[in-house]
């Protein structure tokens, strides 16, 4: 759930048996200023995933910034597993884990995210998780 | 180890908030005994004073591109091992361990606070104002995290830049 410039936004995955009946007991929704979409999400492949890498991103804010960050992430197969953003005064910050194939180049990867945070002139950073094994 | 010094009195400087491009700039090197820098570190210093809660300031964040920073950690409770108000130029980082989660917060970035995992053990050198010789400062728990805050102004980085997942950012709450 988050507030996106005053809009409150959610997106649940579920298991649902019958979606027309969900969509018809959702038209009533049609009349509020509030809009409800309902698809299918395509079956997951299984691949091994490599280890979590936590991408940062902060500066003015801009429109486009989530839609170009996460196709760049996207483009790589990687999987934001969670997501927040914030927004106060002009400073816009978003923070995320994401999980890339386990064959994938995370140096390269972060390496793009280097170039787009220079094209997008805000300071963005994917690096990996650090974890406490115990 | 006797780090105090004495300094001009100092001017007191805007300190510049995020998203100032200057904040995510490296900052260069320069000469301890420059009395520009002499000059510089007395507005640091001056301007931490005048800053509530504020324990360090680097030179970037008042609007100057160069590889100093101020500190004083003496007042805060989680402070262990402490070096009192000092000034480091050119500071490096020799060997930062043991790393622990905490939540910071930073005048250039007044509206949020984060968790970020920091060595607790720290060993750091450089060069007091005025000082032809460079030092080493060996610390650990809140001024071992407080340093490497600055050092990271220092290299273009922000907390922000830091922080340990998606939920490791918090608004910051003002209390009037
Ligand atoms: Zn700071």
């Amino acid at each position: 759930m988050t507030l996106l410039r005053g809009h409150f936004a959610m997106t649940l995955i579920a298991d649902i048996a019958n979606i027309a009946a969900l969509k018809s007991r959702l038209s009533h929704l049609d009349d509020e200023p509030l809009s409800v979409l309902v698809v299918p999400v395509p079956e997951a492949e299984r691949t091994a995933l490599g280890p979590p890498q936590i991408f940062t991103l902060h500066g003015s804010d801009r429109p486009g910034i989530v839609q170009q960050a996460t196709a760049l992430l996207a483009e790589f197969g990687g999987n934001i597993t969670d997501i927040s953003t914030r927004l106060r005064g002009s400073l816009y910050v978003l923070g995320a884990e994401v999980e890339f194939p386990a064959d994938t180049d995370t140096s390269l990867v972060a390496q793009r995210v280097d170039q787009l945070a220079d094209e997008l002139d805000v300071v963005a950073s994917l690096r990996p998780a650090e974890e406490d094994v115990l | 180890m006797d780090l105090s010094f004495e300094l001009p009195q100092g001017r007191v400087r805007p300190v510049l908030t995020a998203p100032a491009k200057l904040l995510s700039e490296p900052c260069p090197e320069v000469s301890p005994t420059d009395p520009a820098t002499i000059g510089l570190a007395a507005d640091l210093v001056a301007t931490m004073l005048v800053s509530p809660g504020c324990v360090g300031l680097a030179a970037n964040q008042i609007g100057e591109r160069a590889r100093v920073f101020c500190l004083d950690v003496t007042e805060h409770p989680k402070t262990k091992t402490q070096h009192g108000r000092f000034v480091l130029i050119n500071p490096s980082i020799v060997t930062a361990t043991r790393k622990t989660q905490s939540r910071e917060g930073c005048m250039s970035v007044p509206d949020f606070t984060g968790d970020v995992r920091r060595a607790s053990r720290l060993v750091v050198t450089g060069y007091l104002p005025g000082e032809h010789e460079p030092i080493t400062i060996t610390t650990d728990a809140f001024e071992a995290r407080a340093i490497q805050h600055e050092v990271d102004h220092l290299d273009g980085l922000l907390f922000l830049d830091r922080t340990s997942g998606a939920h490791a950012l918090h608004p910051r709450k003002t209390y009037l």
